[in-house]
């Protein structure tokens, strides 16, 4: 069963896709800022990581730096799921390694959970 | 940066800033000391100011979509070479009556001063304009975002709502409202879509995924998405390929975009039944693709604001209350962008006939 850090800090987001994902057998972990992402990547080693950008304490492009400089977590796959969709943000966030960036209000629920089957392979 | 980039730099010290004094000329300088002298204003200090705070101001000038002759700094210079060649012209004048060389001294400081004013109070309106500008770009990026939280929010838990009550009996009472419901919150996403792209257009961020594409697979694609909304509203819509070689080099998501939007606009603006034709041709070195409707026209005074932001005829209005008017604007600036050409005729309470052209990837194939 796949693991999943999902760092989000809009509480009815977490709800609604963390559910639809544990439904389909997955299990979810919860972070809703980016300091406690660093630190539940580590301690959770989850299989993939959901990545908001706009987020408390530290943004997501600073976490994904991170995560990306951390021996054990920089193989993880990333999705970010973002509202912004400037070219700039985009290319960055490519540059820093992440697998897919996926703009919230252009998918449904179900796609998006296509999109995390497809990557976990 | 000695002089930073804020509306306030009044961090900057003569000293440093020195270095720029090469553009202002020695008249104006002693001109200056002669009104600070006067007036016991700090006069130099602010003009020094000024003309780093303009001088740095010039990539922001390509930033905020403004032309050569609209940007401050180049004006600066300008200004500052009509103050030199003014006081030049001056002085040679004033030296023809060399009795009172205190008098030609004054008359060139005068000059020079009154114009370095003048010309100051020019660029600091034009820099208000600048500014104001690129507010306004940063306003609706803000409120786009802003927008797009709630927003998705929206679409997830309406998702999730659908997703539970499918399993249950209770789906079938629901599902209209889940269908209005869906319907809302997609058509102010698109709202806010469009405003990004508009921001996107005029902060200069706008950038083509090209790709070689048939404009008539893509032109199929889209019909066959329209189709149920035109049968609904009791509207034929009829292809006519007039080549076989469509390739092009396009940006497939965003000339659907432009295709759709006009494709929506024919089958809404016309009341009743109607038919629709949509033409592809060959024009020596682009396709033109044309959208034929006899729906309500656009009247011919209001035909010049039609790819205007936010404008919609009075006859669209009529028909439905409700629309952006950024269509057509966005279309515009999508295939121009493309480098084609975008236009349309119309007579009014007869039909309109909106086409676009976008040259031919290996255009010297034969059609």
């Amino acid at each position: 069963m796949a693991k999943i850090l999902f760092v989000e800090d809009e509480p009815a987001l977490q709800k609604a896709l963390g559910e639809m994902l544990a439904e389909e057998g997955y299990e979810i972990v919860q972070s809703l800022d980016g300091e406690t992402a660093l630190r539940m990547a580590k301690s959770e080693k989850p299989d993939l990581i959901l990545l908001d950008l706009i987020l408390p304490k530290k943004d997501g492009f600073s976490a994904l730096e991170d995560f990306k400089k951390d021996p054990d977590l920089k193989n993880i796959p990333v999705l970010v799921l973002s509202n912004l969709d400037r070219v700039e943000d985009i290319g960055r966030v490519m540059s820093l390694g992440a697998r897919a960036y996926l703009v919230k209000t252009s998918y449904q629920l179900s796609e998006v959970v296509q999109k995390i089957k497809d990557v976990l392979g | 940066m000695f002089c930073r980039n804020t509306v306030s730099p009044e961090q900057v010290s003569v000293h440093e800033s020195e270095k720029s004094l090469s553009l202002s000329s020695r008249g104006s300088e002693t001109s200056a000391q002669f009104l600070r002298v006067v007036s016991g204003y700090p006069l130099p200090h602010i003009l020094l100011r000024n003309l780093c705070y303009n001088i740095l101001m010039f990539p922001e000038c390509k930033k905020t979509g403004l032309r050569l002759w609209q940007c401050p700094p180049f004006l600066f210079i300008i200004m500052g070479v009509v103050t030199i060649l003014s006081m030049v012209a001056t002085y040679v004048l004033a030296s023809r009556r060399a009795d009172e060389p205190q008098i030609a001294a004054l008359i060139v400081a005068g000059v020079a001063a009154f114009l370095f004013i003048i010309g100051n109070l020019i660029i600091n309106s034009f820099n208000r304009i600048a500014e104001a500008n690129r507010l306004k770009s940063e306003f609706i990026y803000i409120i786009s975002h802003q927008l797009r939280s709630p927003l998705a929010i929206l679409k997830w838990t309406l998702d999730m709502l659908e997703h539970r009550l499918n399993k249950t009996s209770s789906y079938s009472l629901a599902e209209n409202f889940i269908y209005t419901l869906r319907n809302s919150s997609e058509y102010l996403i698109r709202l806010a879509d469009s405003l990004f792209e508009i921001n996107r257009f005029e902060s200069g961020s706008f950038v083509l995924k090209k790709e070689t594409m048939s404009l008539v697979d893509l032109t199929r694609e889209i019909v066959n998405i329209f189709i149920k909304y035109a049968e609904a509203s009791n509207k034929k819509i009829s292809i006519e390929e007039e080549t076989n070689f469509s390739t092009i080099a396009a940006d497939k998501a965003r000339l659907g975009l432009v295709m759709s939007n006009l494709l929506d606009n024919a089958i809404r603006y016309t009341s009743g039944a109607g038919d629709i034709i949509i033409k592809i041709s060959r024009e020596g070195p682009n396709l033109r693709w044309g959208i034929k409707d006899n729906g309500v026209g656009i009247n011919s005074e209001q035909q010049k604001h039609i790819f205007q932001k936010f404008f919609r005829s009075t006859e669209v209005k009529n028909e439905q209350v409700n629309g952006s008017g950024l269509g057509l604007y966005i279309a515009k600036q999508i295939i121009e962008a493309s480098g084609g050409k975008i236009n349309f005729s119309s007579q009014e309470g007869q039909g309109s006939q909106f086409w676009f052209t976008l040259p031919v990837v290996g255009s010297d194939k034969p059609s």
